[in-house]
């Protein structure tokens, strides 16, 4: 019985502080989150009320609050939804595959590092829309062009952590695989993985965090459905309550699948004790 | 019987690490290697363990080749390196892999036992201390029963309290066990209190500079009047393998009062 597999235990192990610290940021954290922008709709909405300011290109939470419903209620807002996150999660898989398994390969031999990174590096630092013009030659203005740019947007950061990580596994590690004597592929399943997998779900979020941003520049080049419609929509009927809505959806997905890849990572990195996990105080 | 045949290790750029050491250890016994920093001990340790080549000569235990890691030769880094993804009970099991859980399990348990941390078996490493932590490592090498266990300076990184401890643990290991230890250190006291026979070595390159065997009846007093003999003689003759003289000689002169 230990703390680690009972961190809600009652009563934590003499001399043990670790539960103690944990549990001060368990429930507390999320709500907390809450607070600032619970806060400030409630502020805008009070203000807009009380006559203090008009709300006619901020619309008052209540106002969106409407737009959403009533777009909710025609069966638009479902459809934009999904068409935005598939495309997001075509783009990511996409990303995250090639990404992986570039960046894998290129850790694993400097030959193979030697000849695709500088490449890689090269096209990295160009702008992501830069691409646009060319994915729609060749793959044409429907979907493909879309997650092609998306996935291009999450192989970086995926390619980049992958390989990052495997370079700065120690070799001292390494060499504690080499006395038990792993072959090649239990080196890679015993210690390689492990060793790699906080840097890789960091370079995941990443990735994830690109995708909601590359998925936008991609419905703005064309989409006739999609929240980057919405978006584009808004802007050109004037109207701002539904671009709004828009982007706090956006937010809320960003969130959403943020979170979820965290959760999904989380039992196998509870061994992590980090300083993002308990603060710096 | 594990034996070293004129080895000798030389680095990359020309850089000699070991010149012919030849050394053997009769099963059981316990070899303790002291020298000063960089005279080649760690090296010397890594070619019995497989873990590095020599250049030349060899390393051969019951008088076949060492050229790789084997299972029957155990190693204990200087660090615990103990895998932090894993629990302490994943750590010491780390070699047992494919066998049976239950065997498995009960190996762990006893060799936690062997070393004090049963307690400790569902904790990560970064939960333990220092000493907890070697302990740890010794009982990840130990629980696969190695017939000879190498020990680069395990204790070297701990305190004077815990380092008494753990050299009472190991010697009370390798009384259950009865494992070839070769134990490095920089610690004449620890090398005269555990070993049956001492190499000193000298460096640049690293060599064989004398060999003294420990005849002190077992247990061993710490600090009794025969051990201390024993250990000023090593010390002593350390100090013609450092040739302290040598490097006092090239130190500047302290100004005239
Ligand atoms: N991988 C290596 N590459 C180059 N030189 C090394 C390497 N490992 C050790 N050396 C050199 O070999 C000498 C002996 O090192 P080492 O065996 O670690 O000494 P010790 O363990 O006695 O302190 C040192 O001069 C060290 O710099
Ligand atoms: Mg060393």
């Amino acid at each position: 019985m230990t703390a680690i597999e009972h961190p809600d235990a009652r009563a934590p192990a003499v001399g043990d502080a670790l539960p103690l610290r944990r549990r001060s940021g368990g429930w507390g954290r999320p709500l907390i989150g809450f607070a600032l922008p619970v806060g400030l709709a409630l502020l805008w909405e009070a203000a807009v009320r009380s006559g203090l300011a008009n709300g006619r290109l901020v619309a008052p939470p209540s106002r969106i609050a409407i737009t959403i419903v009533e777009l909710w209620r025609s069966g638009d807002l479902p459809l934009h939804i999904w068409a935005t996150v598939w495309r997001v999660a075509a783009g990511f898989g996409l990303g995250v595959i090639s990404g992986t398994t570039l960046g894998a390969l290129a850790g694993a031999s400097v030959l193979v590092r030697q000849i695709v990174d500088p490449t890689i590096q090269g096209l990295r630092s160009v702008p992501s829309i830069a691409w646009v013009p060319l994915f729609i030659l060749w793959l044409g203005i429907f979907e493909p062009s879309k997650i092609a740019l998306i996935s291009v947007g999450v192989f970086f950061p995926v390619y980049l952590g992958v390989l990052g990580a495997i370079a700065s596994v120690d070799r001292k590690t390494i060499e504690v695989g080499r006395i038990f004597r792993l072959g090649r592929f239990a080196l890679v399943r015993r210690i390689l993985l492990p060793a790699i997998l906080p840097a890789y779900a960091l370079a995941l979020r990443t990735g994830l965090g690109l995708g909601w941003m590359f998925v936008v520049a991609a419905e703005f080049m064309g989409a006739s459905e999609g929240l980057g419609y919405l978006l584009v929509d808004g802007q050109q009927l004037g109207k701002p309550d539904q671009i709004i809505a828009a982007i706090l959806i956006f937010a809320c997905l960003g969130k959403l699948t943020d979170g979820l890849l965290v959760s999904v990572s989380a039992p196998l990195l509870r061994w992590q004790d980090t300083v993002a996990e308990q603060g710096l105080s | 019987m594990l034996t070293l045949k004129q080895v000798s290790k030389t680095f990359g750029a020309g850089q000699q690490a070991l010149s012919n050491v030849s050394l053997s250890v009769s099963e059981g016994r316990i070899l303790a290697i002291v020298g000063g920093s960089g005279c080649g001990k760690s090296t010397l340790l890594r070619a019995i363990a497989g873990l590095d080549s020599p250049t030349s000569g060899e390393a051969l235990l019951d008088g076949s080749r060492i050229i790789g890691p084997r299972e029957e030769i155990g190693l204990v880094f200087q660090e615990p390196r103990l895998l932090p993804w894993l629990t302490v009970r994943g750590n010491v099991g780390f070699g047992l892999e494919g066998r049976p859980d239950a065997e498995r399990r009960a190996l762990v348990d006893e060799a936690l036992e062997r070393v004090g941390l049963l307690d400790k078996a569902e904790v990560w490493p970064r939960q333990l201390s220092g000493g907890q932590a070697q302990r740890a490592a010794l009982a990840r090498a130990l629980v696969v029963r190695p017939k000879v266990l190498l020990l680069d300076e395990p204790f070297s990184a701990l305190d004077a309290i815990t380092r008494a401890d753990l050299q009472d643990h190991l010697l009370e290991l390798w009384a259950a066990f009865r494992a070839t230890l070769v134990l490095v250190t920089h610690d004449v006291e620890e090398a005269v209190l555990l070993a049956d026979e001492i190499v000193v070595m000298s460096s640049r390159p690293g060599r064989v500079f004398e060999q003294v065997a420990v005849d002190l009846p077992r247990p061993r007093e710490r600090r009794s009047a025969a051990l201390e003999a024993v250990a000023r003689s090593v010390a002593a003759s350390l100090d013609r393998a450092i040739d302290r003289n040598a490097v006092r000689r090239s130190l500047p002169k302290p100004a005239a009062a």
